[in-house]
């Protein structure tokens, strides 16, 4: 086991360096130049020089690499082209933000999804499930953003219930935190729900036939008991997966519906930073995401050897 | 027939069908308190719809006529729920592949707890205990760590012992074996039908076992019945049947079993002329 763990660690690391260097290399070919964003409309050509000389974005390609190698396994991102701040806070706050909201989201997605997954599963072919069944289609085709101005305009515009955009800090107001951040989180949460429904509804209907729940049925326990104990049980495991993935993506709608709610995280964050070519940001931002990605699947896997005894690592 | 008692179980005329196509026809015999009834046949005979259509765990799509006398109460048309709950109180089922039977991610002793406190309202710590005892008469006694496993920690033998533990946990009358022992290895098959005969003359349980293999449960049985082809081919004493079968088929049945010291090229097969035969006559009946 700590075995397994050391080596999943070490693995970390290549799984996080190709995409940083794959990044570096495809921000400098990317059209854009930083140094005449930073100088300014009116500038001249010699003020650009000057402010590129500066970044060190005048050295070759293989100078600025090595350079910028040589700072990122410090995991020094160094600071934004733009205002004057460290990379590690920047993403720090904003990321701090994007995790709350996806926490948020991921809650209502396995409150509702799996619930109603066994409800469909067990009724198969009943009003319920058809409803549920199609329900969950629509959710599936809608993308995040549509949903999210589809509950702006009811929830924000016509009955006025939720602020339709900002963000307050948990720690400021814990209540108007949550006001805030529902609507992006049912918008986000709901359409991943729509994929665990599935799933679990899938895992249900696989489970109801095997041979250990005719066992149980043939001791004669109540079909409640079977359902909760014997057939949810099963069909759990492989729900962990799609959780984990499901959180991926989360993470990934999170970008676009922050834009929308104008929430203050990293997709807010990264969105800016590419506009402007700032580097060092764009950087800090997907050096975040891969760790997180990495650790997510990490623990997925444990998650899964922790509810299945026939797996040890 | 050795007996004036009731008999724990009388089927009698019982069909089981899938939309047109019919699985099991007129099927009839009773099993009598302390004795064992071996019901024989090939894959495909109706050996075990006709068990699953006594226990009631019929898949939904396959619908069950005719009649099952149980104990004074006839079962078929009885409400699901009034069904579901006789099994492991009154008639116990043992599954032919206990490693799928039992559930991979639940440890054994609370798979064998639960029906205990449901059906005796035992508390969970006397629930344990009482599995313990249980897993001692299966012979896996002294097995204390038993409880704390998984099925796929132990042998095959082993996850065949607890399942029929578990079977016999809750005081059925009647225990339903399917072809308990063909997953298992030839030695550990015999250890299991010892087993299952010793438990049905301690616990005066009616048993009716199932098996694809006569030579192999003659030995065990009380009385026999053939099946072919979802009908009844012949039934009576073990002891005539081996000695004499009315049958060709249960001639062939016997013949075709490998036996321990005599030399053979190729296994006996079952002449097509008789199982058309076999077909018919059980047709007309």
């Amino acid at each position: 086991m700590t075995n397994y763990l050391l080596k999943r660690l070490g693995a970390l690391l290549p799984t996080v360096a190709v995409p940083m260097v794959l990044l570096f290399v495809m921000l400098r070919l990317a059209p854009g130049d930083p140094a005449a964003a930073i100088a300014g409309d009116s500038a001249t050509s010699e003020e650009i020089a000057e402010v590129r000389t500066r970044l060190g974005l005048d050295a070759s390609l293989w100078e600025q690499f090595l350079t910028w190698l040589g700072r990122v396994v410090r995991l020094d991102f160094g600071n934004s082209l733009f205002a004057d701040q460290a990379v590690s806070g920047l993403v720090a706050e904003h990321a701090l933000v994007t995790v709350q909201l996806t926490v948020l989201a991921l809650a209502v997605a396995v409150l509702i999804g799996p619930a109603l997954g066994i409800a469909a599963g067990t009724r198969r072919h009943g009003l319920l499930d058809r409803v549920l069944v199609f329900g969950s289609s629509v959710g599936i085709a809608l993308p995040s953003f549509w949903l999210a101005v589809l509950l702006i305009a009811v929830f924000g515009v016509v009955w006025q219930v939720f602020p339709v955009a900002g963000y307050v800090s948990f720690t400021e107001d814990p209540v108007l935190f949550l006001h805030h951040l529902a609507l992006p989180a049912i918008s986000l949460g709901l359409l991943e729900a729509a994929t665990l429904f599935r799933y679990s509804r899938a895992g249900v209907l696989d489970s109801l036939h095997q041979p250990f729940v005719t066992t149980a049925r043939s001791m004669g326990l109540p079909e409640r008991t079977v359902i909760r104990k014997y057939v949810f049980r099963a069909a759990v495991v492989p729900m962990v997966t799609v959780v984990g993935l499901t959180t991926g993506s989360l993470m990934g709608g999170a970008v676009v519906t922050e834009s929308i709610f104008s929430i203050p995280g990293l997709g807010q964050l990264l969105l800016t930073a590419v506009q402007r070519r700032d580097y060092p940001v764009i950087e800090g931002c997907i050096f975040f995401i891969a760790v997180v990605y990495v650790l997510l699947n990490l623990v997925i896997d444990l998650l899964y050897s922790l509810l299945d005894p026939r797996i040890r690592y | 027939m050795h007996t004036t008692t009731e008999p724990v179980l009388r089927v009698s005329g019982l069909s089981a069908r899938i939309g047109d196509l019919s699985l099991v026809r007129d099927v009839g015999f009773e099993v009598h308190r302390g004795r064992t009834l071996a019901v024989v046949g090939e894959s495909g005979s109706g050996k075990s719809i006709t068990a699953a259509a006594v226990m009631g765990i019929l898949p939904p799509q396959i619908k069950a006529e005719g009649s099952v006398f149980f104990d004074g109460t006839e079962l078929l048309g009885e409400p699901a729920r009034r069904r579901r709950a006789r099994g492991g109180a009154e008639i116990g089922y043992v599954f032919q592949e206990p490693m799928s039977a039992l559930h991979p991610l639940l440890r054994i002793g609370t798979q064998m707890i639960r029906p205990l406190r449901h059906h005796l309202g035992l508390s969970r710590g006397e629930a344990r205990d009482r599995a313990l005892e249980l897993l001692e008469q299966v012979g896996l006694g002294g097995e204390r760590k038993v409880l704390d496993a998984y099925v796929h920690e132990l042998s095959g033998g082993m996850r065949q012992r607890v399942m029929i533990a578990m079977a016999i946990s809750c005081g059925p009358r009647l225990l339903l074996a399917d072809e308990p022992t063909t997953a298992l290895d030839p030695t550990v098959q015999q250890q299991i039908l010892r087993l299952l005969v010793r438990l049905r003359e301690e616990l005066d349980l009616a048993l009716v076992l199932i098996s694809h293999d006569l030579g192999l449960v003659a030995r065990y049985s009380d009385e026999v019945l053939v099946m072919y082809d979802g009908r009844v081919v012949e039934q009576g004493l073990t002891a005539q049947i081996i000695e004499q079968p009315a049958q060709p088929y249960t001639r062939a049945l016997i013949d075709a079993a490998p036996r321990l010291g005599r030399r053979v090229d190729r296994l006996p097969t079952i002449d097509r002329a008789v199982l058309d035969q076999t077909r018919a006559m059980a047709g007309g009946v």
